[in-house]
């Protein structure tokens, strides 16, 4: 397998079934192939787009890849480590640095929990950086959690004033800025963004696509970013790949599927989004 | 459906809706006006809190409790607004019908989906169980479920979201309404199944010569379904026009910040959008004048002080339509139609720039 030093994400034939509910007593349980075979790459400071439409197993595939379950068959491999195979707290302080954006800010964030908390818990609970650099949350003072917090809120175009303030005071597309500056904070490399504007007003999904643009020039991140929004990824992605049933059935730069698209179903996809786009 | 009413289809005049809320009596709708005749497609567009499922829902006489409503609502000339409980049920789901967003939560989880389609039939048209069924199985195959014969006892969970959209279309149109309010029809569903949803709608409206109120926040959807579209802003609509006309010259400032904001395929990676300054304020902070007012960049100081006026906007005349220069009307579509109107005392400046 090669592996050249700047590809950060290996995902190798990452496959995932979960079991039905049996249908009756003595029937045999069925299952789904939720994710099949599906392998690829992903560059340093580059955007990989999934696309497909419900139930074609990308959310599926943000999930294996953030190491949120474990796939049936196949390998993640982040910066050269198999997630999966790693014991829990290597995982746990292996997580600072691949960080999840999720589709509702308004299910996505604790109504009971500050602003300050909710962004300063990926910090507090990986516990240390993976370079092994003392990151100790206990050794990270109240103040320096604080620090931290407000420095990520006003990357993200909000104020260090919000910090005490509850998420029901902010409208959803700062509450997608504080998710955010959530996943910001640990200084990620990767941050997977299953649907991340999906739930927002067309102006609002402007500025906050043009934060998450602005925040990867400037630290180099990579997106893997989950969308139904074909205009969308081909704004924000180098490459893209089209799933349906599980399958990957098309794969390649955002030019090329967008502009040359082979498969039927990315066609069809395609002529679906041209008369809906925004 | 094609007898010509002497009053129109459904006229709202200077609607205003007053939520009750925290922070005392908001105004949520600030004087809306409209006319629809039979077989006329209008589309409502906006963000989320500018007020077009109120206007849905002040139509069909669902607003609240909390919500006190002025103004007037007539549907073939008969007023709404004032009248009963009782009455208002016997026009909801016969002579107009509501289309929901959510078709998950929207249909009921505990009867299988023909009693929910033949709950109308018996209640308006007094059908017996037995005829409504095999009505509701026409209605299903009118709205092309496949394998109708054998989802009528089938429970909404066991459909998908699509299908669930068209069980939600066949009950609206069981009763074959005068109206057809379709708020955010296919927001929740697949782009690929969101086309055929859309489609069917269309011809379906087409097919019975119903009105039909298609409210979204998609800008896309709204060219291929509508002749005509509004666009809301601060719970006040902000400029009027024909599609076409809408969607060429967009001479509102929120229109045109709305257009420009939306990613398009085609854009070159990492393409900056263009942005609207600041944020949609909230109910109890809109301002007293133009809502739009803080975020516009040809702000006048009048602006400020109310809502702006509407202003008619003149067609512009395309030489090769004018067949008759004399006749004065070039066009066959009733006037109101064709009308360009805005809410804005800026607007030839910003068609100038554009």
């Amino acid at each position: 397998m090669i592996s050249s030093p700047d590809i950060l994400l290996d995902v190798q034939h990452l496959s995932q079934q979960y079991a039905l509910p049996k249908a009756s007593l003595f029937a045999k349980a069925g299952h789904i192939q939720a994710l099949n075979d599906v392998s690829f790459q992903l560059a340093a400071g580059k955007s990989m787009g999934v696309v497909g439409e419900s139930g074609s197993g990308k959310s599926t595939l943000a999930r294996l890849v953030m190491a949120l379950e474990k796939p049936t068959q196949g390998k993640v491999m982040f910066k050269g480590q198999d997630l999966n195979a790693l014991p829990q707290d290597a995982l746990r302080r292996a997580r600072s640095d691949f960080q999840m954006v999720f589709q509702d800010p308004y299910g996505s964030l604790d109504p009971r929990q500050k602003v300050l908390r909710i962004v300063s818990e990926p910090l507090s609970s990986t516990l240390n950086n993976p370079s092994g650099q003392a990151l100790n949350a206990q050794a990270l003072s109240p103040q320096d959690l604080k620090d931290r917090a407000a420095q990520a809120l006003t990357e993200v175009g909000l104020r260090a004033s919000d910090l005490d303030k509850y998420p029901h005071e902010f409208s959803g597309g700062q509450r997608q800025r504080i998710a955010i500056a959530r996943a910001l904070i640990t200084r990620p490399s990767l941050i997977v963004a299953d649907e991340p504007v999906s739930a927002l007003d067309v102006s609002v999904q402007a500025q906050v696509l043009n934060l998450m643009m602005d925040l990867q020039e400037r630290y180099g991140l990579s997106y893997l970013f989950v969308s139904h929004d074909l205009a969308v990824v081909n704004l924000m992605c180098d490459d893209v790949l089209v799933l349906q049933h599980g399958q990957l059935v098309e794969a390649g730069s955002a030019d090329d599927i967008f502009l040359r698209p082979q498969h039927p179903y990315t066609q069809e996809l395609l002529s679906a989004n041209t008369g809906l786009s925004h | 459906m094609s007898t010509h009413h002497a009053s129109p289809l459904l006229s709202v005049r200077n609607l205003r809706v007053a939520l009750q809320t925290s922070h005392g009596q908001l105004e949520a709708l600030r004087g809306v006006d409209f006319e629809m005749q039979s077989g006329e497609t209008l589309g409502l567009i906006g963000e989320s809190g500018c007020g077009k499922s109120l206007t849905a829902l002040a139509i069909m006489g669902l607003l609240p409790d909390h919500a006190s409503v002025s103004g007037s609502i007539a549907l073939h000339g008969t007023e709404l607004t004032q009248m009963s409980e009782d009455t208002l049920c016997t026009l909801r789901g016969a002579r107009m019908a509501m289309i929901f967003q959510e078709p998950m939560t929207a249909l009921n989880p505990l009867h299988p989906i023909w009693k929910q389609i033949a709950e109308p039939l018996q209640l308006h048209q007094g059908m017996d169980l037995v005829s409504a069924k095999a009505r509701a199985l026409e209605l299903l195959d009118r709205v092309q479920l496949p394998r109708a014969r054998e989802r009528l006892d089938n429970y909404p969970h066991q459909l998908s979201g699509g299908q669930r959209q068209r069980v939600m279309i066949s009950m609206a149109l069981a009763c074959q309404p005068d109206i057809l309010i379709a708020d955010e029809p296919t927001t929740a569903l697949d782009v690929t199944v969101q086309k055929e949803v859309l489609a069917l709608i269309h011809q379906l409206v087409a097919e019975d010569g119903m009105g039909l109120l298609l409210i979204s926040h998609n800008l896309g959807l709204m060219r291929d379904q509508v002749e005509r579209v509004m666009v809301m802003y601060g719970g006040a609509v902000v400029e009027s026009a024909s599609t076409k006309d809408l969607f060429e010259r967009r001479l509102h400032p929120y229109t045109q910040g709305l257009f420009a904001a939306r990613p398009q395929l085609g854009l070159k990676r990492g393409t900056r959008l263009q942005t609207i300054a600041g944020n949609v304020p909230e109910l109890f902070n809109w301002p007293k004048g133009c809502a739009f007012a803080d975020r516009c960049a040809y702000v006048k100081d009048s602006c400020k002080q109310g809502l702006p006026p509407i202003e008619l906007v003149p067609q512009i005349v395309h030489v090769n339509e004018s067949k008759d220069k004399d006749g004065g009307e070039e066009t066959d579509k009733p006037r109101h139609l064709a009308e360009h109107w805005v809410r804005c005392p800026e607007w030839q400046k910003l068609e100038a720039a554009a």
